[in-house]
């Protein structure tokens, strides 16, 4: 009796235990929440692939609080909606911590990497301005993953596509009108390569006038070089007449008596000074 | 009309042929009368005033689930650290070791851990079952229960089913905490995972479904190791060494029934849910 006692309670406190664990993990499986959030924000997604009830919330990129529902929005609430694109309303639930809200801030979804689990991020908003209440609803963006790429480049393709069936098609058109153009074309060149040979001859003969034009000029540069060493000459020759004439001059107008009556000459400044001297010499030396 | 079938088929096919399939067919329908009269005794014999008693039914709960709680542990927490060692091993890789958690959580709860806590039982509980009741059986006690218009379906079958079928389950339970602690274990201690991220991914990853879907698995599989267990031991022939063959065959029986099992069943949650 004692030994089924014991069995008894053991089996049924194993059993309750079980009970318990079991009850525990699908509360917290299913996300039941005993105490019932405080502050909820209501976000409308056209696409909330990769959000799930649990998925973290961020606000400025800082955890703020959690998704604690999904649900597909009715056909009224899609017509009303702003964004007639809108499918999901996800709620989500703040932390008390988190200040309220600004009125502008913009939900996304987001995640770390390539390959990190996706979470709603609100932006931080401009602080001063009007806040949101709680509970309140606003238009959610969707995430710029990969997915979203790779779907924007749909009909990027597809209008490539077509791109490429109407360049084709351009094409067929256009490659009868080549021939003609080839044919004006080799004419073309045809005259091209006559022009080249003619100015061919051209610079033949330009290089011949250039060259008797060399000869020309050197010729007539040595010519000038001798006259100008003559010239050169004479007029060191004129520097020394003219000096001496100075000294004639001054001679003639000052002492006329000594013409007359005779005496000694003046003493004149020598012709090697005079042509050395760079400034006009006095005719006679002191 | 079956000497004569017997006659023509032994013509064609090999006699240790014929010698198994007469075995397992005689196991077969021994299994499925077993069961009958198992569902008999549960669920109409209460309502004609033939209660089966409670007592050995605790009893039977204390021996088959709470003594096999710390092998059931042990088992639990290995599965649990190992799955986290080789998923980070390979998620390392690419860079998206943050999904050890979830990969630990699902695969406790959907397969490893109703699949090995019931192959512990099995090994434990099971066979010790079959050898319990073979070695009645060749003691000729089970014989003496029916001379005392004590059916043994009722006496000794009854507690123990039942006593399987709350605590397999129960013992599933456990080793899926057991287990996803052992992944906590790793992920806290070799991948610098800190608790909070640890659970909240986990409890991201899975949901309400692949926890009773396991659940689901593991009552089944308490009621195929149980009834082959007792169906082994109930048809011991030839002594002690019939009883240890009995309890080698229920062994491998169970194992087999539940590997397939799982397989379907996890074939229907797939496709089918």
């Amino acid at each position: 009796m004692k030994r089924n006692f014991s069995d008894y309670i053991v089996a049924v406190s194993v059993i309750l235990i079980s009970l318990v664990l079991l009850a525990a993990l699908t509360i917290a499986l299913s996300g039941y929440r005993l105490k019932k959030p405080t502050r909820t924000l209501q976000i409308n997604y056209e696409d909330v692939t990769g959000i799930k009830v649990h998925s973290e919330l961020r606000y400025a990129g800082a955890p703020a609080g959690r998704v604690i529902a999904m649900r597909h929005l009715t056909a009224k609430e899609r017509e009303s909606s702003p964004n007639k694109r809108d499918a999901v309303r996800v709620t989500v639930s703040l932390d008390d911590a988190i200040p309220p809200l600004p009125a502008d801030v913009v939900a996304t979804l987001s995640s770390d990497t390539l390959l990190a689990p996706k979470f709603v991020a609100l932006s931080a908003g401009t602080p001063g301005g009007n806040t949101l209440t709680n509970n309140a609803a606003i238009e959610g963006h969707p995430a710029y993953g990969l997915d979203q790429i790779t779907a924007a480049a749909g009909p990027l393709l597809d209008n490539l596509n077509i791109t490429v069936a109407n360049l084709k098609n351009d094409l067929g058109q256009f490659t009868p009108k080549l021939g003609p153009l080839a044919d004006s074309l080799k004419i073309d060149v045809d005259n091209l390569q006559n022009v080249v040979k003619n100015l061919d001859g051209v610079s033949k003969d330009a290089d011949t006038v250039l060259g008797t034009a060399d000869t020309f000029i050197s010729a007539t540069d040595k010519q000038l070089q001798e006259q100008l060493k003559q010239l050169h000459v004479i007029l060191l020759n004129l520097k020394v007449v003219t000096t001496h004439a100075k000294a004639l001059v001054e001679t003639l107008a000052e002492k006329p008596n000594r013409l007359i009556f005779s005496g000694k000459p003046a003493k004149l400044t020598p012709e090697s000074e005079i042509l050395k001297s760079s400034k006009p010499l006095p005719a006679k030396k002191p | 009309m079956v000497i004569l079938l017997a006659a023509k088929l032994s013509a064609f096919f090999d006699p240790r042929v014929l010698s198994f399939c007469a075995s397992a067919y005689r196991i077969l329908k021994n299994y499925l009368q077993l069961n009958i009269s198992l569902l008999y005794w549960i669920l109409i014999a209460p309502f004609t005033g033939q209660f089966f008693k409670i007592s050995p039914v605790f009893r039977q709960m204390v021996f088959i689930g709470v003594r096999a709680a710390p092998m059931v542990a042990l088992t639990a927490f290995s599965v649990g650290v190992t799955l986290a060692m080789q998923a980070a091993h390979s998620l390392q890789q690419l860079g998206a070791e943050i999904y050890v958690p979830d990969l630990v959580m699902v695969t406790l709860l959907r397969e490893m851990g109703p699949v090995l806590i019931a192959v512990i039982v099995i090994g434990r509980s099971g066979s010790a079952v079959a050898a319990e009741l073979g070695t009645m059986k060749v003691s000729e006690e089970i014989e003496a229960l029916e001379v005392m218009a004590i059916n043994p379906v009722q006496y000794l079958v009854v507690p123990r089913f039942l006593a399987m079928l709350v605590m397999l389950p129960a013992l599933t339970i456990f080793g899926n905490y057991i287990g996803v602690f052992g992944g906590w274990a790793v992920c806290t201690f070799a991948l610098d995972f800190n608790t909070a991220g640890y659970v909240l991914r986990a409890l991201q990853s899975a949901d309400t479904w692949d926890l009773y879907s396991g659940m689901i698995k593991s009552a089944v599989f308490a009621w195929i190791v149980i009834t082959i267990a007792c169906n082994a031991g109930l048809h011991v022939e030839g002594g002690a060494e019939g009883v240890g063959q009995a309890t080698t065959a229920s062994v491998v029986q169970a194992l087999l029934a539940m590997l397939v099992t799982n397989a379907v069943l996890t074939g229907i949650f797939f496709f089918a849910v």
